[in-house]
């Protein structure tokens, strides 16, 4: 038996009673790159979390070299030789590249005093090997992104990393940085680290990896020796789930164009979107990590700036955008993060729904029509089967997170709205409430209104959608419509691999 | 070029030489526009009391230094040295009435202990409520101003207690001609610059300022680092404020009574950010306290009414601190 640096033995892991990683068999060799692939969502983050001691995982055993391994916080990892380097990324950016090098373990002269000197020489050769051309001095805050992760590289290696896992690290950076990464990726190879690189670029993953392991739905699809396997069958493992789930169907008609928008530019990830919508029509947007989905109906909905571009809403030119003004053209905006925008999560529950909908219930001078409130509440709540007890007493940081997106949705349906835009919106939602969300996505279409429905989760799209439109590196990478519809057509988009 | 060259080259305002070594030029101004206006500013006996007046808070803006790297706040600063001193004062006049000879080295060093001790109980109750029950520290102590003067006045009756003619005054001791408040300021100022620089420590304070989150998953203890801030910011303030009743020679009801705002100010002058992570000691905040008292020294001179003060003064700060929010990239919060 080969003497793995890290190996994971049918490893389980589950949020709130739903499983997201259905035991898990990896391995790691020292000396070897091992590419990991996946959708969002696939259980990738899950993983890696559970390798550096941020969750526990419900069954299951980890091993370092046959020795049991069992984190219960990050420095655990730390200790076990085991590093991460992030898209975002751990430095001090008010500390030098010196000081952020050796914080862990800081060089000390007899009194006890750090060692600056020795500090500075040591990094000086540290940064060298790196071929990093920088006094040690600087302050890591003026470098730019490159340069930092290789700094964060050099970390793990002077902290002895034997384990070192990448989390998209080339997201942001540039092609040179991209290059310089990947030489230091192979100088780490021959230094025996085993090295975990994660990342959606199959080109990447593919040019740089021993071996690519492919995740799908918490499961572990197969592990394939780089040169065995092409990317045509990467992308078929990714995405080759059996399309087996029911959607509701309805009658609708789909009419004419509500929105239209043209090359909108949105800096730094939105770089020129073409999108029209018509009434009725239901267009799913799909993409993946960091494709600029969600920074594009941001700044649609006007959350975020726009820097150029073009969008003409019911026939009118929307030239700036704002959340308020959005409202009053009749937009509404279902966010990503429901915690964080989407809901006042120690407020009740009929707090919540009238939320957007205060001027509807009240008078001319102002003040709230407590009977308007009640009875608009009440409406939604039956209509959309929220399970509350008391409406005025229960807040919705205590329902569960398919009653929350209910709210979240419902506040949104007493304004009728011509133009519905969710994102994730049946994310951490289970089976039930989903089915539930999707029968008033339809409801709404049918009613004549539009809706983009942004989402990670291929199946529903296909499922829901009228038209899907692919979002890549902040451009739309391709459309298809209804009787085109293909989970494999869409990943060829979505990863920009040009089709054979 | 390297790359970083490359960005400052390209960098906005917060690289410009105005802004990073903007507190030494107004400093500069002030002085030449001071020395110009009177001619008995620039002069050595003035220079001596000038810094002399400074000592005192010298320690204080140390201590805030490091309650303030941690991105904290401590206003409690002026209570601080009003219960210090006000404690001492109390004692000085027991022993007094017992016939202790209060004038000896020996009753002087612990007096200042006493003084040290007392602000450190108040540093710890600050820093429990602060780094275990999570409370604002602009809240936490707030509120310990008004219980710490509280206590003060409760424990004198809110009476002025003169010292000087008791023994203990520090004004009048000189060593090689320059004044005893002077070397102590100094002893205290090399420590705890070393101690925020050369100290796993420091180092640790100033980086989990910067980023709480990536210190925590570092392993640092950040709740502890920051407990200990404030610890350090009481102990120190309690000194100063003995340091201040002997150099004044009483202790009245309103001492030290707003002195937070002369402390804080001065760190954000010398560099200090209110969020956190970024200053020293030596020569950031000194010269902030510097420059304060520079202002109040040379207004008096010019014969300006004290209510000029607070309006340069005023100026100064919202310069000071418009210029460190501006530079701040960080998120809100």
């Amino acid at each position: 038996m080969t003497n793995y640096a890290l190996s994971l033995k049918d490893i389980r892991k589950g949020f709130f009673g739903v499983e997201v990683l259905h035991g898990i068999n990896l391995a790691f060799e020292n000396g070897k790159v091992h590419g990991l692939v996946g959708e969002n969502g696939a259980g990738k983050s899950t993983m890696m979390n559970v390798i550096g001691g941020v969750f526990k995982p419900e069954s299951g055993t980890m091993e370092i070299h046959g020795k049991p391994y069992e984190p219960s916080n990050p420095k655990d990892a730390t200790k076990a030789r085991i590093a991460f380097i992030h898209q975002e990324l751990n430095l001090f950016s008010n500390l030098s590249i010196a000081e952020n090098l050796y914080i862990d373990n800081l060089p000390k002269m007899k009194i006890g005093a750090i060692d600056y000197k020795a500090m500075k020489t040591n990094a000086a050769v540290q940064l060298k090997k790196f071929g990093i051309d920088e006094d040690p001095a600087t302050i890591v805050g003026n470098l730019p992104m490159g340069v930092r992760q290789t700094i964060e590289i050099a970390k793990a290696l002077i902290a002895d990393a034997e384990v070192i896992l990448f989390d998209e690290p080339t997201t942001s950076l540039s092609q040179k940085e991209k290059e310089r990464l990947f030489d230091n990726i192979r100088m780490l190879k021959e230094n025996n680290v085993a090295v975990v690189f994660i990342s959606h670029i199959l080109d990447d993953v593919c040019a740089l990896c021993d071996d690519i392991s492919v995740l799908r739905d918490g499961n572990l699809i197969d592990t394939r020796k780089t040169s065995e396997i092409t990317k045509d069958e990467l992308i078929s493992m990714m995405v080759g789930r059996k399309l087996e789930r029911v959607f509701p169907t309805v009658e609708k008609d789909i009419g004419d164009t509500l929105l239209e928008v043209t090359d909108l530019v949105a800096q730094p990830v939105v770089k020129g979107v073409n999108l029209t919508v018509r009434r009725g029509e239901i267009v799913g947007v799909f993409g993946l990590m960091g494709a600029g989905r969600t920074e594009f109906v941001r700044a649609l909905y006007g959350v975020d700036p726009i820097t150029s571009g073009r969008i003409v809403l019911d026939g009118k030119p929307y030239p700036k955008p704002s959340p308020m003004e959005s409202i009053e053209r009749g937009m509404a905006y279902i966010t990503e993060d429901r915690r964080g925008e989407g809901l006042l999560m120690p407020k009740s529950v009929s707090d919540n729904i009238i939320m957007v909908n205060l001027n509807g219930i009240c008078n001319k001078a102002g003040a709230m029509d407590f009977k308007k409130e009640d009875a608009q509440t009440d409406q939604i709540i039956s209509e959309l089967k929220v399970k509350v007890n008391d409406k005025h007493m229960q807040t919705a940081a205590n329902l569960s997170g398919g009653n929350q997106q209910k709210l979240v949705i419902g506040k949104w349906l007493l304004r009728e709205p011509r133009l519905l835009i969710m994102d994730e919106p049946t994310r951490g939602v289970d089976v039930g409430a989903k089915y539930e969300i999707y029968v008033l996505i339809q409801t709404l279409a049918k009613s004549g209104s539009g809706v983009i429905f942004v989402s990670s989760e291929m199946e529903e799209l296909i499922g829901v959608c009228d038209r899907i439109v692919v979002v890549r590196e902040g451009r739309v990478a391709g459309e298809l419509q209804k009787n085109e519809f293909d989970q494999k057509k869409i990943m060829y988009y979505a990863l920009e691999v040009n089709q054979k | 070029m390297s790359e970083s060259k490359k960005l400052k080259k390209k960098g906005g305002l917060e690289n410009s030489l105005v802004f990073k070594y903007g507190v030494y030029f107004i400093f500069l101004l002030m002085f030449i526009a001071f020395s110009f206006s009177n001619k008995n500013f620039l002069t050595l006996s003035n220079i001596g009391v000038l810094i002399q007046q400074s000592a005192p808070l010298m320690l204080g803006v140390i201590g805030m230094t490091f309650v303030m790297m941690d991105g904290g706040i401590d206003i409690s600063a002026g209570s601080n040295m009003y219960i210090s001193a006000a404690v001492c004062a109390l004692l000085i006049t027991k022993w007094r009435a017992q016939g202790v000879e209060i004038e000896s080295f020996g009753i002087y060093l612990a007096i200042f202990a006493i003084a040290a001790l007392v602000g450190a109980v108040i540093g710890v109750i600050n820093g429990v409520m602060i780094a275990k029950y999570k409370m604002v520290p602009f809240i936490m102590t707030l509120i310990m101003t008004k219980i710490a003067r509280g206590i003060g006045m409760y424990i004198t009756n809110a009476k002025l207690i003169i010292i000087n003619n008791q023994g203990f005054t520090l004004s009048d001791k000189r060593l090689f001609g320059i004044s005893i408040l002077i070397y102590i300021a100094v002893v205290f100022i090399l420590i705890f610059h070393f101690i925020l620089r050369y100290s796993r420590y420091g180092i640790q304070l100033k980086a989990q300022g910067n980023n709480h989150e990536a210190a925590q998953k570092m392993g640092f203890n950040t709740l502890r680092n920051t407990f200990v801030a404030y610890i350090i910011c009481g102990a120190l303030c309690g000194l100063a404020g003995v340091m201040a009743a002997g150099a004044t020679g009483s202790v009245a009801s309103a001492f030290a009574e707003g002195n937070e705002f002369i402390i804080i100010p001065a760190a954000v002058l010398g560099g200090i950010s209110l969020f956190g992570g970024k200053g020293n000691i030596l020569p950031g905040a000194i010269i902030g306290m510097l420059l304060m008292n520079t202002v109040t020294n040379g207004l008096t001179m010019m014969g300006a009414t004290p209510y000029v003060y607070t309006i340069v003064r005023g100026a100064i700060i919202f310069l000071a601190v418009m210029v460190d929010s501006m530079n701040y990239k960080g998120e809100l919060r």
